[in-house]
């Protein structure tokens, strides 16, 4: 310690007691004293490289990882296509610790290694670490396209495969219509939203933004796979990145798990399930086949059977809440209940818990993974959106003036998509915010991959929807991040349409 | 462990293992000991990350805790007295290892600093000899910044006082 420290140490102590600058020189050679019977400690650096290298082994360096999970497995599977097929899916299995493939395909079950279950992780980086997290900049005019549509997502799609609910990139303005073939500047009828809750302090002035990894599993094992057409281990550093395989048989399944994303869905393999319409050849047929509101099972029973599905294939839920019907198929204004049409498939959402708190999706309704079940069979007809809860955690700036996401709130938050017929006056009450969080998809432009963010929102719960027409939203959702509030209050107010998606 | 979670890892590791060394060995008084309970804390913070709450603390700080309470716990298996943080707590050390390399010097300080209360003395070797801020050792230790200040300061003027107190027996003695 220098002479500089030993005066710093002094003062401090004056600092905290007065009385000691009486006694500046004794208290010196006090300290100094002390200072020379400190031993010279070095710390032996072979016994530091020794320990970084235990502890790299112990919590997973990537080479470890292969020796641990990856090559033996190729070592034991040699060459044979078959086993190398099988020592993917077992990888699959660990990855996300289901025992779905256990079941249907017979194979022995193992153990999970601890580190690679389906816990949720997040790894803290420093603030602003995922740079702007403005959805409009990057992707712009070329999201007009699409607009309304969903952001091409896999495996997220509600029963029945369809759609998917994805990011809807607000539009970088009225401007932006022009000279698009199909867009439309709808006319100014919209609902008007009345706030009905309490004042609210908002006191957190940063807050955490998680990013999905998205997790890459390199697997060596191109060169297992020989089908006598080309020697696929000359393509060096290869990796497997999705995988789809199909159970042969009545009521199979098709498995889909992209390594890239780390996630996985499971749907039926249709040709395997009863086609009812498939010999019909006019309306009278389809109409004779079609479902009757009674033929819809009882809420309680639905979940029964995604619950007995989920148990059946160790399918690990352990970060999700309790199963929601989403029962929107009945919301069918003006419609007699007999009249209803009636989907054949209904699904059920697992909300994803983060803090015991709700992700929503840009919509309003809750995220997480989607169950379809098929009400002809009575049986699951698919799982969307399994993924691994690996996350990395960024602080970023969040508005604490109320009245700045009320303003933005009582625009429709971040979806503003209804229109009434002109004279219509449609208000729309919304209540007192809960504080959840939002899942936005940004596309990373360098890497051309789609990342979910996780982002901190407030939820206005709708208390009071229009009396006429079609309102199928629930909540009003308005982003904490100050730049996302910010990029929703440029947001066009309404937003055009394009005409495919009216 | 992706590259970018070894580097921070490499980072966090490289930046923080002979600080944690030396604090333990200051404990300990041995090579071996204080490399072995090194291990150990840096594999217990490594398995508890998830339980750091970055609001009650600063990561070192949380780290020298593990550090402090692994140690604790060693020689709480090592002997049957309660209270003993570390072997300066200890009555009678024979039965203990000890590096003769710093043995004299150790000793020296042990003399030195031997009245002090075992809270004022880590403190002082907390501040003086690793050099670590008053916010750490408040977050190590559990107590407030200004506590650890005061307690400090109070330390120091102990060791004052008996320093004044030995020359006047010094000088009553040469008059005599």
């Amino acid at each position: 310690m220098s002479k500089k420290q030993i005066k710093n140490l002094i003062e401090e102590l004056y600092k905290t007691d007065g009385s000691l600058k009486d006694y500046g020189p004794q208290l010196e050679k006090i300290i100094a004293k002390i200072i020379e019977a400190r031993p010279d400690i070095k710390i032996d650096e072979q016994f530091k490289e020794e320990l970084y290298e235990q502890l790299m082994i112990k919590f997973g360096k990537p080479e470890s990882a292969k020796i641990r999970g990856i090559n033996i497995w190729q070592w034991i599977f040699s060459k044979k296509l078959s086993y190398a097929f099988v020592g993917a899916v077992v990888i699959v299995v660990i990855m996300f610790g289901v025992n779905y493939f256990v079941s249907i395909n017979k194979i022995e079950p193992f153990q999970t290694p601890s580190g690679l279950s389906n816990e949720f992780n997040k790894v803290v980086l420093s603030d602003n670490a995922f740079g702007s997290l403005a959805i409009a900049e990057e992707q712009g005019a070329q999201e007009l396209d699409t607009a309304n549509a969903p952001a091409g997502r896999g495996g997220e799609g509600t029963a029945g495969g369809g759609g998917g609910t994805g990011s809807v990139a607000p539009m970088p303005g009225k401007i932006a219509c022009m000279g698009q073939e199909g867009c439309i500047i709808p006319p100014d009828y919209f609902p008007e939203y009345i706030y009905v809750g309490e004042d609210v302090k908002l006191e957190q002035d940063k807050m955490e933004v998680l990013r999905r990894k998205n997790k890459i599993i390199p697997l060596d094992i191109l060169e297992s796979f020989d089908f006598g057409l080309t020697d696929l281990s000359a393509f060096k550093d290869a990796k497997i990145q999705t995988i789809n395989f199909v159970q042969d048989k009545p009521y199979g399944y098709s498995v889909f798990i992209n390594f890239d994303e780390g996630t996985m869905s499971i749907d039926a393999y249709w040709s395997k399930w009863p086609q009812p319409y498939s010999k019909c050849t006019d309306d009278k047929c389809y109409e004779t086949m079609r479902l009757k509101p009674t033929d819809v099972l009882a809420d309680e029973e639905l979940i029964a059977i995604a619950n007995q599905f989920i148990a059946e294939h160790g399918i690990n839920l352990k970060n999700y809440g309790q199963p929601e019907v989403e029962n929107d198929w009945r919301n069918q204004p003006g419609i007699l209940e007999t009249q209803l049409y009636v989907p054949d498939y209904i699904s059920l959402v697992y909300p994803l818990l983060i803090d015991g708190k709700f992700v929503y999706e840009q919509s309003g309704t809750k995220f997480g993974v989607r169950v379809g079940i098929n009400i002809r069979e009575k049986k699951v007809s698919g799982i969307y959106n399994l993924s691994l809860q690996e996350y990395e955690s960024s602080m970023y700036e969040t508005e604490t003036d109320f009245s700045r996401i009320l303003e933005i709130a009582e625009k429709g938050g971040m979806n503003r998509y209804y229109y009434w017929s002109e004279g219509q006056s449609q208000k729309v009450e919304i209540g007192t915010p809960s504080q959840e969080y939002l899942v936005i998809w940004k596309y990373d432009q360098e890497k051309q991959t789609n990342q979910m963010l996780i982002v901190p929102a407030l939820i206005f719960t709708i208390t009071k929807i229009p009396a006429e027409g079609y309102y199928y939203q629930k909540n009003i959702i308005v982003p904490l991040v100050k730049e996302l509030l910010e990029e929703n209050q440029d947001k066009p107010y309404p937003v055009p349409l394009m005409k495919d998606a009216q | 462990m992706d590259n970018q979670e070894q580097k921070v890892f490499s980072s966090f590791y490289q930046g923080n293992v002979e600080k944690i060394y030396r604090f333990i060995y200051y404990k300990t008084h041995h090579k071996e000991t204080a490399e072995d309970l090194t291990s150990q804390t840096f594999f217990k913070a490594l398995e508890s990350m998830r339980n750091f709450d970055s609001h009650k603390g600063n990561f070192s700080s949380w780290l020298y805790s593990i550090a402090k309470n692994t140690v604790i716990d060693f020689y709480r298996t090592k002997r049957s007295e309660t209270d003993i943080s570390d072997i300066w707590d200890l009555a009678g050390k024979e039965d203990i290892e000890r590096d003769s390399e710093y043995k004299e010097q150790l000793e020296k300080a042990e003399k030195y600093l031997k009245d002090l209360k075992p809270e004022q003395r880590e403190i002082i070797l907390m501040r003086v000899w690793g050099d670590l801020p008053y916010k750490e050792i408040a977050g190590i230790i559990g107590k407030s910044e200004a506590n650890c200040k005061m307690i400090f300061s109070r330390a120091i003027n102990k060791l004052r006082k008996e320093e004044v107190f030995v020359l006047i027996v010094l000088l009553t003695l040469i008059k005599i």
